[in-house]
């Protein structure tokens, strides 16, 4: 279960209105003892990546995303320092629906091995979905709806949003 | 002076639950090695089979990312700090 306060997830849907057609992110960090998670914007440097090599990264940030990693390691820093830690992250999906892709469950093994059977390389995290609908399709941006999902031991799992 | 390694969790059992290492080198590929050498396997989660840092991997040196620096030819001094990052990705 997600708790993350009103704020933060208002927030996280301006972020996902405003960077339309893109992708946002960000990450979660859950304070102690609240229990409830905070959001952290950070930059989505897919698209820089893909126009610089887009061999390497096939994607551009309409369906992708990727954390500026100096932003994610002050971030965690910060967190820890504060008794805190990085409890997952959120990003929104393009003019389709809130659900854990294939991609997004794939780039949760980077040292770990999914063939070998091991378990996500954080295997508390959640990850915070928004689906995101705007003038590709003709409407007005709007936040169409978001899912929160988290490993269950044998695969991920859409597990409930608390918005306190 | 060493150089202080911060090691993410899930490379931790790697390096037998130590969350930050230290060790002698004069560049990230010495450090890679070193790290290897006393670590074993280690060197196979942070690069490809290039031999290359692997594509979500971040090394930060000083807070400064390796990609904009000389990659793994970034050299280290006494006192540095090098954290390893896994990225953080995904998409529809």
């Amino acid at each position: 279960m997600l708790r993350i306060a009103r704020r933060d997830f208002d927030r996280i849907c301006a972020q996902a209105l405003a960077e339309y057609p893109h992708e946002c992110c960000g990450l979660l960090v859950e304070g102690v003892p609240s229990g409830v998670s905070a959001a952290h914007a950070c930059t989505n440097v897919q698209q820089q990546r893909h126009e610089e090599n887009p061999n390497r990264y096939s994607r551009d940030a309409s369906t992708a995303y990727l954390i500026d990693a100096g932003e994610q390691l002050h971030i965690a820093e910060a967190a820890e320092k504060a008794g805190g830690r990085v409890s997952g992250c959120y990003h929104s999906h393009i003019d389709c629906a809130a659900y854990f892709s294939d991609e997004d469950e794939r780039r949760t093994w980077i040292f770990n091995s999914r063939e070998a059977g091991d378990d996500p390389d954080d295997p508390d995290a959640m990850y915070l979905v928004l689906s995101v609908y705007g003038e590709e399709t003709g409407s007005p941006r709007k936040v169409q709806g978001y899912k929160c999902f988290a490993w269950d031991g044998n695969h991920y799992a859409e597990t409930g949003v608390e918005i306190v | 002076m060493p150089v202080t390694v911060h090691i993410p969790t899930p490379l931790r059992k790697l390096t037998h639950n130590q969350a930050e290492v230290e060790l002698e080198a004069g560049t990230i590929s010495e450090l890679v090695d070193g790290l290897d050498g006393s670590y074993e396997g280690l060197a196979g989660k942070l690069l490809d089979e290039d031999g290359e840092v692997r594509r979500y991997v971040n090394i930060f040196v000083n807070d400064e990312d390796i990609r904009f620096l000389d990659g793994k030819d970034t050299p280290l001094n006494d006192g540095d700090s090098v954290s390893i990052v896994p990225a953080i990705a995904g998409g529809s």
